[in-house]
């Protein structure tokens, strides 16, 4: 499994969804699922699918998707 | 704010705006309406039970420390809680900030958190040492730190407290509005009862 696989496995593991609305625009608050608690589940999920611990700094900033990309880059995580 | 029980009392209550009944009352839902009472809102009580099997430091991403009430606690409170109904009258005014300074000042101490050395919420909680339970009086996280894991850690964090002193309870009584507070509760395990509806008059 490739990181973009294992990335957005995260994200449909954190909030029950499908790749139909997985897109780099998917953001905190676009769906009820991605609220603050959820985003703590994503953070979680996140983290052990890298096997990384992200500083509060990147979960506050890990608004998006494609955002989320970005900071994963900090952590040697490229997709 | 009463409670509104049972219609044969309305004489002694007929001058208060605002009431919770419980929310399986038809009758005094029906009463009140008559008497010009708009719905406001449902609250449960949400409670979390503070089992040794929990693993509530998981959630616990900040770290707790106590404090007293102090002007960053108020801020916090006053940006989160200016149009909840236990504060806010009609319209945000002098009057729903005065509710909420009174509510503030009886505050002996609370957990907060911090991120990059801001608190960044708090959560007071009040025991009950004869029930073993313990109530949570009030919470907020200031909105630009919402996503840092601070709700999180202050709840799981105030339950893990409790629990290594051997209460059994942790309570919280929320608008069914909120989701994301109703989600927080049901992360930490939390069961719901006791519905109440709040009225107020128009």
């Amino acid at each position: 499994m490739d990181n973009l696989e294992k990335y957005k496995n995260a994200f449909k593991e954190a909030f029950e969804i499908g790749d139909e609305i997985i897109t780099d625009e998917l953001a905190y608050e676009s769906i009820p699922e991605w609220d603050s608690v959820g985003h703590m589940r994503l953070m979680a999920a996140v983290e052990d699918a890298f096997d990384i611990m992200l500083e509060t700094e990147d979960i506050l900033d890990f608004g998006t998707f494609g955002k989320g990309k970005e900071i994963l880059l900090k952590y040697d995580v490229t997709i | 704010m009463k409670k509104f029980e049972n219609i044969s009392d309305w004489r002694e209550s007929e001058n208060d705006s605002r009431f919770f009944i419980d929310s399986a009352r038809n009758d005094l839902a029906q009463f009140l309406r008559e008497k010009n009472f708009v719905f406001i809102e449902r609250t449960v009580q949400a409670t979390i039970p503070l089992k040794a099997s929990s693993d509530f430091k998981k959630f616990c991403r900040l770290p707790l420390e106590i404090s007293e009430l102090n002007e960053r606690i108020c801020e916090i409170a006053k940006k989160s809680f200016s149009q909840d109904v236990r504060f806010f009258i009609s319209v945000p005014s002098i009057f729903s900030e005065k509710l909420l300074e009174n509510f503030l000042s009886e505050m002996k101490t609370c957990y907060v958190c911090r991120v990059k050395n801001e608190i960044a919420g708090f959560i007071e909680v009040v025991e009950s040492e004869e029930n073993f339970s313990a109530e949570i009086r009030l919470a907020a996280v200031d909105e630009k730190f919402r996503l840092s894991g601070a709700a999180l850690s202050l709840y799981a964090g105030a339950a893990n407290f409790l629990r290594e002193k051997n209460f059994r309870k942790l309570i919280g009584r929320i608008s069914t509005k909120n989701i994301p507070v109703v989600n927080l509760y049901a992360t930490l395990g939390a069961n719901f009862s006791r519905p109440y509806d709040i009225y107020f008059r128009s």
